[in-house]
Parts: structure tokens; sequence; C-alpha cells
């Protein structure tokens, strides 16, 4: 019993001196903790859920379109924006400017006919962000049927007043809502994507999540260099250190595309033989391996400076490990950027996850190529810099 | 200089010059280096003997340029530390004390590696590997992982990658500690063979006093950051600061106090 009580004693003691640790330990979780509380604030309070912004292009302006119009803006929590045209509005759901989009072509009239005589031409397009939840999408779909079944309601009452309009008695054919039929589309980079499935809309923010994670084992290598003494030998070699950590690029790099490769391939054949949806991979592959390789040096350049500036192999490791943890929170990964509050989302910008997130998007989900991805490839690189730069400033070339 | 005794003046052209050095670590409460001034020779096996804190590493550290010296000026084979540091490094082999080589690699990986990253290649890399495993004596060793060799065998891995680059200094920071009394022969026995046969100057630190004078030329006590007494060792164990005191263990105790060390 003395023994296990002085183990006790001693773990105790030991743990309570390990400032940094119990620093991390502590100020982790409660950092965790605001990010993620804040990021779901809107998403677990309905009385807080945030306005849907939608684009709305009515072409046919007939008497059904300006009522549906007005049915759907008249829906709880939509916010309808208006497109120029077809192009504008295609453009604007590429810049990520909303996820959801109602267009209504010329001739409604002759549709509505074709609807009760037993026809599926479609009276509305919805567009759709590959990118948007699954649950959203329904949820917005639900939005649109209610306001075209309200319109229809409207038409059926006024047919019932002596007041018909001239499409009402075709209307009145369809009193099966389900049968207005809504034609939904996927907005793709250039043309339309294919519909997304769950794996499709998941991997992306896990890759880039795990491949940041390449920060860890490159930043203890460092620090296990410096306690080694085989920093102090090469500083004595005149190896500069830009030299010395521009070498550690190569060899993370391609562990970074050999763990791109195993979970490319783990959605595309493991993930179906389970019974789950397949990976497809859409999109031009030289613009996923642009967008890996800029995430690749964002995250290798990252671990550097962590290393630079951690002082012992377990300050690195647990730095490291908060700082990916903290800007996959604020980048999306973990959360959905569509359900956290606006000034959260104005906040994913700030994280590089966030960029290789749209990224892999613009790729997996949009079927995108080179030039879509180019912004984000940009911006990745451009932190890459920014980091090895610190990192190699921050290096100590001798002990002061 | 040291305060208790004043050395001759070493009869080899000096090859090291360190003058009125001095250095204090951030945020500390004296100096590590305290105005030292030391000339070693050419050939010299220089002795820097001193108690745990003493100033030893720092030290050694000015003299390869791995620390910031706060003061003073250091001249090795002519160059200016604070003009030529480059050229100063390459002059200058180490063996640190905490080893400095991969574990995961081979001997043979690690000479390899060593050996390209100071500038050597083809040829002259693989000849100045062979120079540095026969040297050790690691032959046999070659192709095993640096993890799993005994405590004798790092250390003469450590020796042999200080060698690679053919230094005109080679500085040894306890070179045999934790070794066994035969791969401590050994490597005293190299040391002495290599200033033999290849004029190598030497600055050794080591707290095993047979070991210092067994082997250095001259030898320098320093503790507290100071250089207490300096010179060969009939100078040292003649002065009328060592009389009574049969070797330099005697001496040693008597300059820097029998009290316990931080």
């Amino acid at each position: 019993m003395r023994v296990l009580f002085a183990l006790i004693v001693k773990e105790l003691l030991v743990l309570s001196r390990d400032r940094h640790g119990l620093f991390v330990l502590f100020v982790m979780p409660a950092v965790f903790i605001l990010i993620m509380s804040m990021a779901l604030r809107d998403a677990l309070d309905p009385s807080r859920l945030g306005s849907t912004t939608y684009l709305w292009l009515d072409e046919d302006r007939g008497y059904f379109a300006l009522a549906l119009g007005d049915a759907l803006a008249a829906r709880p929590r939509l916010t309808r924006l208006e497109a120029a045209g077809e192009a504008a509005l295609l453009a604007r759901m590429r810049a990520d400017e909303t996820l959801f989009a109602v267009s209504i072509a010329p001739g409604l009239s002759a549709r509505i006919a074709d609807a009760a005589n037993g026809g599926k031409a479609a009276l509305v397009r919805l567009h759709v962000s590959p990118t948007a939840p699954l649950q959203a999408r329904l949820l917005f779909e639900a939005q649109l049927r209610a306001a075209l079944a309200s319109v229809q309601a409207e038409y059926l009452l006024e047919d019932q007043m002596g007041v018909p309009h001239e499409d009402a008695a075709k209307l009145r054919a369809q009193s099966d809502p389900a049968n207005l039929v809504i034609d939904e589309v996927f907005v793709g980079a250039n043309a339309a994507a294919a519909a997304p499935n769950a794996v499709q809309q998941s991997v992306p923010a896990w890759l880039v999540f795990a491949m940041f994670f390449v920060v860890l084992p490159l930043a203890t290598s460092v620090l296990a260099e410096r306690d080694q003494g085989n920093l102090q030998r090469l500083t004595l070699l005149n190896v500069s250190p830009v030299r010395l950590l521009a070498a550690k690029f190569p060899a993370y790099y391609l562990l970074n595309l050999v763990q791109l490769a195993i979970m490319l391939a783990v959605g595309v054949w493991l993930v179906p033989l389970l019974g789950g949806d397949k990976l497809t991979l859409a999109g031009s592959p030289v613009g996923l391996w642009l967008v890996a390789s800029a995430l690749s040096a964002a995250a290798i350049s990252f671990g550097l400076l962590i290393a630079v500036l951690a002082r012992s192999a377990v300050q690195a490791t647990t730095l490291g490990g908060v700082a990916n943890l903290v800007l996959g929170a604020i980048g999306g990964v973990m959360v959905p950027k569509l359900v956290m509050p606006p000034a959260m989302q104005a906040a994913t910008v700030v994280s590089p996850m966030s960029w290789a997130l749209e990224g892999c998007w613009d790729i997996l989900l949009r079927g995108g190529g080179v030039r879509d991805v180019l912004p984000e490839v940009l911006g990745l690189a451009g932190f890459a810099l920014a980091m090895f730069f610190a990192a190699t400033a921050f290096f100590p070339r001798t002990e002061r | 200089m040291g305060e208790l005794y004043t050395s001759t003046v070493p009869k080899l052209p000096n090859l090291i010059e360190i003058s009125h050095v001095g250095k204090r670590y951030r945020g500390a409460e004296r100096d590590a280096v305290e105005d030292v001034s030391l000339n070693i020779g050419q050939g010299e096996i220089f002795g820097l003997l001193g108690p745990n804190g003493a100033g030893k590493t720092t030290l050694i550290s000015i003299l390869l340029g791995l620390v910031r010296k706060d003061r003073g000026s250091v001249r090795i084979d002519g160059h200016d530390m604070d003009r030529s540091l480059p050229q100063i490094r390459r002059l200058c082999g180490l063996a640190p004390q905490d080893l400095g080589f991969y574990p995961m690699l081979s001997v043979v990986e690690n000479l390899r590696f060593f050996g390209a990253a100071g500038g050597l290649s083809g040829a002259a890399l693989a000849q100045r590997v062979d120079f540095a495993v026969d040297t050790a004596q690691l032959d046999e060793h070659r192709r095993k992982h640096a993890r799993v060799l005994s405590g004798g065998l790092k250390r003469r891995l450590n020796l042999a990658l200080s060698l690679l680059h053919a230094p005109k200094i080679l500085v040894l920071d306890e070179p045999t500690v934790g070794v066994d009394p035969q791969s401590r022969a050994f490597i005293l026995d190299v040391i002495g063979r290599l200033r033999r046969e290849q004029g190598l100057t030497v600055v050794y630190t080591s707290h095993y006093m047979e070991e210092v004078q067994q082997i250095c030329d001259r030898v320098a006590i320093v503790d507290r950051g100071r250089v207490l007494t300096e010179g060969s060792m009939q100078e040292l164990l003649g002065a009328p600061a060592a009389e009574g005191c049969r070797d330099l263990e005697d001496l040693f105790l008597r300059l820097t106090h029998h009290r316990l060390r931080d």
C-alpha cells in the first residue's frame, strides 16, 4: 500500500511540475470548446437559426412564377437575392455566394399544361451547390415544395370561388404536390456536377485534416535532431538553416502524397465494399495534385515553424496538435461552414485548412480544373512561404 | 589568464588564440565564461579541466562558433572569428558530448551523410569514410544501425564522424564518458596517433584526471567561467600553488575546492 501511495504521490508531483504540458491540457479544451460552441451555436439552437440566402431568377414573368416567387420569399428564414440572368446566377453560385438558386425558364404556362396532361416537364429548376450538406438541401427543397403547394392551393381556392385563373384549371389536375416537378441540378465548376454523396462530401475535409497532421512527426524529428546534437554537427559543417529546413520537404511531401493516395483509395474501393457510397474522382487530377502539393507545403512549413519555436519534442507535439485542432475547427473541417454563425463563417478565411478544403471541393465536388483551384493553391503556397521564412528567421544559428 | 599560475610561452606556433573572451547567457546571474585568454599551439593536445558548470562546454562552443561570445576575440589559424566563421568551422571537427548522429541510420550511412553534408562527394567521400571507419575500427559494424551499438562503439562512431573532413583542430567534449576501459584506452590511443601522424591539434575536455594527465601536453583548469591555472603538467605541479599536491587531481581539488557543485 505504501508503495502504491508513493507511486501516486510521485505521479502527482511530476504532473504538477510539467507546466507547459498542463498549460496545453487546460487551455486546449477551453479553446476548442469555445470555437466549437461558437461554430455550432446557431445549428443547435432553433431560436438562433440563421437565414438561408438563395438566388432567384424569373425568366417567365407569368402570374404563377410571380406568385411562386412571393410564396417562397414569404417562407421563414429564407433570404432572396435577385439574379440578372442564368449566366450571372451560375457565376455567383460558383463564387460561393449562395448554396441554392431557383430559376424559372420562360414558358411556365405550357409546362403547367403539360403537367396537367401527365407530362413530367419541370416547372422550376433548383440549382444546388455540391458542397451543400444533405440536410440543408432537403430543407430548402421542402421549402420550395411548400411554396409550390401554397400557390397551387391558392389557384384551387380561386377556382372554387369562381374567379379561376387560366392556369388554375390545368393545375387543378395536379392534386398531388409531388407531381409538381422540380428539376434539381448541381452546379459544377464548368458544367453540371454529379449529385454528391456522403463520402464525396466528407472525404475532402478528412483529407485536409489528415495531411496537416504531418506537422507532428516533422516537428518532433527536427527537435530530436537538435537534442541528439546532429544540428550542432551540421551547423559546424556550415549547413545553412535554409538548406537544413528545405531538405525536410521532399520526404514529408512524399508522405503526404501517399496519405492522399491511401485516403482516395479507401473512398473509391474500400468504402463501397463495406456498403458505403463510392467516392468518384471528378475533376482534374492535375488540379487535385496541385491542391495536395500546396497543402503539403503549407503543412510542412507550419511544422518547421512549430519545431523551431518549441523547446522540446513534447511541447512541439502538444503545440502542433492543438494548432491542428484549432485550425480544423475554425476552417470548417469539423463543422460545416454553412451551419456556423456569420461571424464564424467569415473567420474561416484565416485557416489555411479552409482554403485547402475549398480547393478539394472544387475538384472532387464541383468537377473543376486547374484554373478553378489556382486561388486556393496560390494562397496555400503564400502561407507555406511565409511560414518557411519565419522558421528560418527563428532558427537558432548560434545559441544566444 | 589564471590568477594562480602564469604559463611559460608555448614553444609551438599558436593555432588558436583566445583573448579576453566573455559570455553570459540570457537571464543568467553570472558569466558562463569570464575574461578567458588562452593560446593553443599547432599539434598540441590541450586539456580543459573543470567541475560541472565550470564553463568548459561554453568555451569550446564559442571556439567553434556555436555559441556567440559577448566580448573578446578568437583567432584560429589566422582567421578572426567575427569575420571568417565559415572558414574557422571548416578547420574544426567536433565530437560532442551528446554524440550527434542519427540512431536510425547505419554506421556507414551516418558517415556518408555527414560527409556529403560537409561537401564531400564521390571518391573523396568514399576515401574519408574508409579512413574514419579504419581509424575508429568500425569496419565490422559498418552496416549496424547506430542505435544498436554499445556505448563504446557509439563513442567511436562519434570520433569517426569528427574526423571526416580532415580537420586541423579536433574538439572532443568528454569523449570517453560511459565507456569501458578498453574503449577508453582505444580512444586515447587514436587521439595520440592522430596528433603524431597528422599533426592534429586537439582540445580535450574531461573529468578524468588520469586521462588528461596521460595525453595532454598542456592543461587549463577552469572554474566559474575563469581559467584558474594553465600550463604543462610539470609546470602545473611544480608551481608554488601546487605545493604538496601529488597529482593533477590533488591540484584540481585544491584550486576548485572540495565543495560540491551544481
